[in-house]
């Protein structure tokens, strides 16, 4: 496989969804001023991401890649089921489950000595983080294969920069809930 | 009131995390999910005290989202101001990010990487700039 080329798509992939979810961000604007600011954050976010190109023919790093598949998984169903739990003082909601599936993962996670599954973890545990009028747990497991994909291929794409992992659940999401409002 | 909560709320846990997760180099996972639990928690218990959480019902969500800014790295940001213009950033994309996403888990992290990603074309011009003004100054 031509890593060039999958580096690029993924990239491009990745800009995409941003470029995405940043535009729906216009249509909330609510005044001329705030219309300017958002043309100037436009500019300086393609500045940023032009400055975030760098496909080299790099070699992947080998990650495992049924670890990777089943700690997304494992985060992925826990915290959706978590967030829907009805505990005492209501419904736990999705940024407690998600938090604590993240810190009790990662914890376990290093016990075991793998703490490198620890971010495709807690990537599902962004997954999980999907709202119940939406999703049905089928629906989060197809999520989590998917988003296990894109982590894969990425790889070192956006290195360092918060929000990565983030990113990808998006990307699962949004594939997922458009495909399952099309096919049934 | 409200926006100006969350951009405090958003810089405190961007900055409790990058301290905890980059600077003192625990890992990030545990640093974001420690944070957003620290700033999610009280709003979470609040109901059982008796307070209506009422608006501050976004501030766990403005919370976590902004620690996943805080996970970047020492290599891709740099210093902590940089991670305050960064959570300042992702506040005002959380704000008015839009309806039509709502319920997709990940939302709050595309809106971190947006804002890290943002942050990183705002210093490259600033440093850009900085030259051009030197050059100028030097050519004098």
């Amino acid at each position: 496989m031509n890593l060039k080329l999958v580096n690029a798509a993924v990239f491009l992939l990745i800009a995409a969804f941003m470029l995405l979810y940043y535009g729906m961000v216009y249509f909330q604007m609510p005044s001329p001023l705030a219309r300017g600011i958002f043309f100037g954050g436009a500019i300086t976010l393609c500045i940023g991401l032009l400055s975030q190109h760098q496909v080299k023919n790099r070699k992947h790093a080998f990650v495992r890649i049924l670890g990777v598949i089943s700690a997304t998984l494992a985060g992925g169903l826990a915290a959706f089921y978590l967030s829907g739990l009805d505990a005492g003082l209501g419904i736990i909601g999705p940024v407690i489950a998600a938090s604590v599936v993240g810190l009790a993962g990662f914890e376990i996670l290093q016990k075991l000595g793998k703490s490198e599954l620890a971010p495709p973890m807690y990537c599902g545990a962004f997954i999980g983080m999907s709202s119940y009028a939406f999703f049905s747990i089928e629906m989060i497991a197809a999520v989590c294969l998917v988003s296990a994909a894109v982590y894969i291929l990425a790889n070192d794409l956006y290195a360092g920069s918060g929000g990565k992992l983030g990113t990808i659940a998006f990307i699962g999401t949004t594939i997922v809930r458009k495909l399952g409002e099309n096919l049934f | 009131m409200l926006e100006f909560a969350i951009l405090i709320i958003s810089i405190l846990s961007a900055l409790l995390t990058y301290e905890i997760g980059s600077v003192r180099n625990k890992s990030a996972v545990r640093a974001s999910a420690i944070s957003s639990l620290i700033f999610g928690l009280p709003v979470y218990l609040a109901p059982a005290a008796g307070i209506a959480a009422g608006a501050f019902a976004m501030m766990p969500a403005a919370a976590m989202g902004a620690s996943f800014v805080g996970m970047s790295s020492t290599k891709a940001v740099p210093s902590r101001i940089w991670i305050v213009v960064s959570a300042a950033v992702f506040s005002g994309i959380f704000l008015f990010s839009s309806p039509a996403f709502a319920g997709n888990g990940g939302g709050l992290g595309i809106s971190a990487l947006i804002s890290v990603i943002s942050t990183i074309g705002i210093k490259k011009t600033a440093t850009e700039f900085r030259k051009i003004l030197a050059k100028k100054s030097s050519a004098h």
